[in-house]
């Protein structure tokens, strides 16, 4: 499998807190990895350092051939291809359904095409019929959906829901995998923060564990949750760095 | 709401539009009394100067406490080019809208990485630098005794007339061009932008929206319009000083003006200039002194912000929109 | 010339004890509310037309007017609570923004048709007292204005660090749900912090009555120097904002003193600006998890 997202040796600390420490793993094209550990184990901070909110003190990314470096904010590296969802949902409240994806459509095409783009992604996302709706006023999981249809818009190459099952009942819980697998089938890559192992078995090709914010070990989604080092992480650590 | 007509030609939203247009044109001849001219003329001033500041205040949700300056400069730099070297106001317009691009690109690379009240703290300070730099600089800007046109002839070029009927047809096509480009920067993409970066920043970075730049360009705009409409607003004046046209009483207002009518939205300043100035007039008359008026707007304000923080243009908005589902159930019955 | 630069060092650290004290009661309701107060420079006002009636009532020496102040400003300062700011907790920080700054207004203009636009002085004996130190001259009133801020301010952060009620507060600046379910009265621990807010910018205005004129627009350059002192410490840091209204004295002083007295405000508003161009979130401030 080629290589899309090269994470080398990053490492963050806050203040005495060593959040993240000489973390590497790869993600290649069209994967979906699991990104799992207990509370506290540095999986959000994780994504922050790929997405540019947070700078690495040391090592550094690859993504797409392309080493990131501090010139690298946010915003350029979403229109590299890097998007993310956020733990909460976060619409533009302000907007409809429809505006809000027009809007972050409209940075890659003119009026008339962000327009045809949208209504692709609406109907891809099953958000059609919602469209008028103040985003505010959606339910929770559609809400959720509304992030992923956003970040669409973005065309990106790497998407990373952090914890995009959180507050979800079984059946949203299937309707929202769905549209996961849905958006890995186009080409997409996929780094999946999740706490409901479920899911994480049922969609993952491969799975990294965090401990502590260093690297455990990574495998197949049903064979490392059930080593032994994996078991106990879960059971008795991570409470050092309680951030999450 | 629509600024341009609806599509049925003749429908009656049209024809009240356009009685309403006919009435403006020739409401000065109606009226035949220079202070009740003056005072809309005011109106439309403000209106504009409100429409202006929205795009910042209302569209970006950054509350600006600046935007005398922008209208200093424009004064300032008419008044003093056309004193000293004879240069029409026209003329000074464009060199107006120049500084004020500069001095707002400065104001906002201080201003716009802060949030909320520390933005807002920020832009004060920046207006009150250029409020005593007016002061200091008394050789130039004839410092706290401020400066003053003096009426020779008619003239059209040099915005000097017997009395004020053509500052009313000067400042109701300046109101109608800023809502124009108002109107058209709502639905542009920077307009776009700017609204999703109101409603989550953080999120709208995080899809690849480069907030600081749009915030940047909207309160460009805003400066540059304000500026222009500064000098006209100076010519009408004939007198400007700093403390009145750079002072943070000018910066309020204009903002009360938007805020009370209706932030974030296209007529609200309009509605709210329509609002706040007659009443001042009319406080300044009743009370005789500075400290009446300046009492109704600090209530106005308040007033307004627990009540019915849309402002008042949304009590006209909520009202049509349930006269419009009335009259859709009315339609499917 | 060195002599000029000590002296107005020592006027500007006397004036800056003002700044302080007004900053340090911004930053209180900042840091319990998380919004910024725009109207402190009035209720400052207020504090100076309190000890102006007590004198003319009671003919109180400056100082002792003190009891009577403290406590018309509590009456003050929770009226304005319950009227203007409890209604648009909710809202959010522009709308407190907003309705502080209307209420500036409205408070400036209402003194000025009740009372009147007149300057009025309330008489002090140590007006012009001044003790002399090592060749400079210290001018009492202000030395004790900066003596005040100060016993104030320790005051304060002993209230917020050691005791219940500051714990209190704190917890719910932090989470104020969480301060909720533990028991904690939210509306009172808001009108607490106001209040106080309120009460200290009163006690700044009675501080300077023996220095300056009263007048219904006496607060307003407290207003902005105070808002930028907070600023300039790192919002919600009450040492910075203390140490932010001492800086800004210092700096008002002697750029008045050695550039232009018409420079001296300038002065203010280049170094704050330049440390915001540097250090954004002020000299004191913490950045923000983005995240």
């Amino acid at each position: 499998m080629e290589r899309l997202l090269h994470v080398d040796n990053i490492s963050i600390s806050f203040g005495g807190i060593k959040a993240v420490q000489n973390v590497s793993f790869d993600i290649g094209k069209g994967e979906v990895l699991g990104l799992i550990g207990p509370n506290g184990s540095g999986k959000s901070t994780t994504v922050n350092l790929i997405s540019g909110a947070y700078k690495t003190q040391t090592g550094g990314i690859n993504f797409d051939g392309k080493d990131l470096t501090e010139k690298d904010g946010i915003v350029e590296r979403a229109h590299l291809g890097i998007g993310r969802t956020f733990q909460s949902p976060r619409p533009f409240g302000n907007l409809n359904v429809y505006d809000n994806i027009f809007t972050i459509s409209l940075q890659m095409y003119s009026h008339h095409e962000a327009h045809i783009k949208t209504e692709e992604i609406l109907s891809d996302t099953g958000l059609d019929n919602m469209r008028d709706v103040n985003s505010l006023k959606l339910p929770i999981e559609k809400r959720k959906w509304l992030d992923l249809a956003r970040v669409l818009a973005i065309e990106p190459k790497l998407v990373m829901l952090d914890e995009v099952m959180a507050g979800l009942n079984p059946s949203e819980m299937e309707a929202s995998l769905a549209l996961v697998r849905k958006i890995n089938a186009n080409g997409i890559s996929v780094l999946f923060i999740e706490h409901v192992m479920k899911a994480v078995v049922s969609i993952c090709t491969r799975v990294v564990v965090l401990n502590e914010g260093k690297f455990l070990c990574e495998g197949k989604p049903m064979e490392v949750l059930q080593r032994k080092e994996v078991i106990e992480a879960y059971l008795g650590g991570g409470h050092t760095n309680d951030q999450n | 709401m629509s600024l341009l007509f609806s599509k049925k030609k003749f429908s009656a939203k049209n024809l009240i539009q356009l009685f309403i247009l006919i009435v403006l044109l020739i409401l000065p001849h109606l009226i035949k009394n220079n202070y009740l001219t003056a005072v809309i003329i005011t109106c439309f001033t403000f209106g504009a100067l409100g429409v202006a500041w929205n795009l910042i205040g209302g569209y970006g949700a950054q509350i600006s406490w600046c935007h005398a300056a922008f209208v200093a400069t424009g004064a300032y730099t008419s008044f003093i080019l056309n004193k000293r070297f004879g240069i029409s106001p026209f003329v000074c317009i464009p060199i107006g809208i120049l500084l004020a691009f500069l001095i707002s690109t400065a104001i906002g690379y201080g201003t716009l990485k802060l949030r909320g009240p520390f933005f807002s703290i920020a832009t004060i300070a920046f207006a009150e630098i250029l409020r005593v730099l007016l002061l200091y600089f008394k050789g130039v800007t004839g410092g706290a005794s401020g400066l003053y046109v003096t009426y020779r002839e008619n003239s059209f070029a040099n915005l000097t007339f017997s009395n004020d009927i053509p500052f009313y047809y000067i400042m109701l096509v300046a109101l109608i061009i800023v809502l124009l480009i108002t109107a058209f920067f709502e639905k542009s993409k920077t307009g776009y932008y700017l609204g999703a970066i109101k409603g989550d920043e953080d999120a709208a970075i995080s899809l690849g929206i480069p907030a600081f730049k749009i915030k940047l360009r909207a309160f460009q705009l805003s400066a540059v319009i304000a500026a222009a409409i500064g000098t006209f607003y100076a010519f009408f004046l004939t007198y400007i000083d700093p403390a009145s046209i750079c002072g943070m009483d000018l910066s309020v207002k204009i903002g009360v003006v938007a805020i009370v009518g209706g932030i974030g939205t296209l007529w609200g300043p309009v509605v709210g200039a329509f609002v706040i100035i007659p009443l001042i007039e009319l406080a300044s008359n009743l009370v005789g002194q500075q400290g009446g008026t300046n009492l109704l707007y600090g209530l106005a304000l308040m007033v307004v912000v627990i009540l019915r923080s849309d402002g008042l243009l949304s009590i006209y908005t909520e009202f049509k929109e349930k006269h419009d589902k009335k009259a859709a159930l009315h339609h499917s019955k | 010339m060195i002599w000029l630069f000590v002296q107005s060092m020592i006027n500007g650290l006397l004036s800056g004890g003002v700044y302080a004290l007004v900053a340090v009661g911004i930053t209180i309701v900042f840091g319990v509310m998380k919004m910024v107060n725009f109207a402190m420079g009035e209720f400052l006002m207020l504090g100076m037309y309190a000890t102006w009636i007590s004198y003319g009532l009671f003919n109180f020496s400056t100082y002792a007017n003190a009891p009577f102040v403290i406590l018309v400003m509590a009456v003050v300062g929770y009226l304005s609570y319950l009227l203007v700011i409890r209604p648009v907790l909710k809202k959010g920080g522009t709308a407190f923004i907003l309705v502080t700054v209307g209420l500036s207004y409205f408070l400036q203009n209402l003194i000025e048709l009740v009372i009147g636009p007149n300057f009025q002085t309330v008489p002090s004996a140590i007006k012009n007292s001044s003790i002399a130190v090592g060749g400079f001259t210290i001018a009492i009133p202000r030395l004790i204005a900066l003596a005040v801020a100060l016993v104030l301010v320790v005051f304060v952060n002993v209230l917020l660090n050691k005791t219940l009620l500051g714990k209190a507060m704190r917890a719910t600046a932090e989470k104020s749900e969480v301060a909720q379910m533990l028991g904690i009265n939210i509306n009172n621990t808001y009108a607490f912090a106001f209040v106080l807010g309120v009460v200290m910018a009163g006690m700044a205005g009675l501080l300077i009555t023996p220095l300056y004129y009263v007048y219904p627009q006496a607060g307003k350059i407290y207003s902005t120097t105070a808002l930028m002192a907070v600023v300039l410490g790192g919002m919600g840091n009450i040492k910075g904002a203390f140490i932010g209204g001492i800086a800004i004295g210092l700096i008002e002083a002697i750029v008045g003193t050695l550039i232009a007295p018409d420079l001296g405000p300038a002065g203010i508003f280049v170094l704050f600006l330049a440390v915001l161009y540097f250090k954004p979130q002020g000299l004191f401030g913490k950045g923000e998890r983005v995240a």
